[in-house]
């Protein structure tokens, strides 16, 4: 699907999305948290990989960068690596 | 039961004894590990490779001695790499103090089970938190008859 203005991904986000918090104030965001194996060894551990898809602009906005804290239904992530896909769209990785 | 199959078994005992250690001990892992079934922090034994001593294959007519190395694979996972690097060294030395604390692991057949050296911890990210895992070695020095390893 592309999104081709900034309303486009607002309207986006703020269907499929859900409030997130940080110092810095408050944002829209899809949360999504898969199943992940991580290979360790020979083996897989079984693992979930939490990660944000928001708007651009509001990572600009908001200040995020590594290390920042944010509150997605009442849990707070650590921002691990923020991947822009050049379109106005980022992904924001997280750890625990 | 080949002896081998055996140390195994009883280097896998010997570490579950130890109270200190805290993890699930397993033989020959190859599935996945899961945290939220609890198999997190783990420790699996499994079979390296078995050398004879003697080039020949055998030590007398009547035994082979052999060494046989036992790999011990270190799993856990933690909120940092300071965190998960730790984690895997007290792993590392729980499962030291459990295989030193009897060199014949209980068997009649081993005169001796040597630190054989570990591998570089190796973290792994992408998921929520951080896995480690570390490969540690370990000689077991056994014998058996020539004609028959059970």
């Amino acid at each position: 699907m592309t999104l081709e203005t900034p309303a486009d991904r607002l309207a986006y986000v703020q269907a499929f999305g859900e409030p997130v918090r940080c110092e810095s104030g408050k944002f829209i965001a899809i949360f999504d948290n898969a199943y992940l194996g991580v290979s360790a060894g020979d083996l897989d551990v079984e693992e979930s990989g939490p990660r944000l898809a928001c708007v651009t602009a509001d990572v600009t906005r908001l200040a995020i960068r590594k290390e920042t804290v944010l509150a997605v239904n009442d849990m707070d992530w650590r921002v691990v690596r923020i991947e822009h896909d050049g379109t106005g769209m980022s992904i924001l990785i997280l750890r625990e | 039961m080949h002896r081998a199959l055996e140390i195994v078994n009883a280097a896998k005992a010997a570490i579950e004894a130890n109270t200190s250690l805290g993890a699930n001990v397993y033989t020959h892992r190859v599935y996945s590990l899961s945290d939220t079934e609890y198999e997190l922090p783990a420790v699996s034994v499994r079979l390296g490779p078995d050398t004879a001593l003697a080039a020949s294959g055998q030590s007398s007519l009547a035994f082979i001695d052999s060494e046989l190395e036992l790999q011990v694979e270190l799993w856990c996972q933690a909120e940092s790499e300071e965190l998960t690097v730790e984690a895997l060294l007290e792993l590392r030395a729980q499962t030291h103090k459990a295989l030193q604390a009897d060199i014949t692991l209980g068997l009649a057949y081993v005169t001796d089970t040597a630190y054989g050296g570990a591998g570089a911890p190796d973290l792994s990210p992408g998921g929520k938190r951080l896995v480690g895992h570390l490969t540690t070695r370990w000689v077991v020095r056994y014998r058996m008859n020539y004609t028959d390893p059970n």
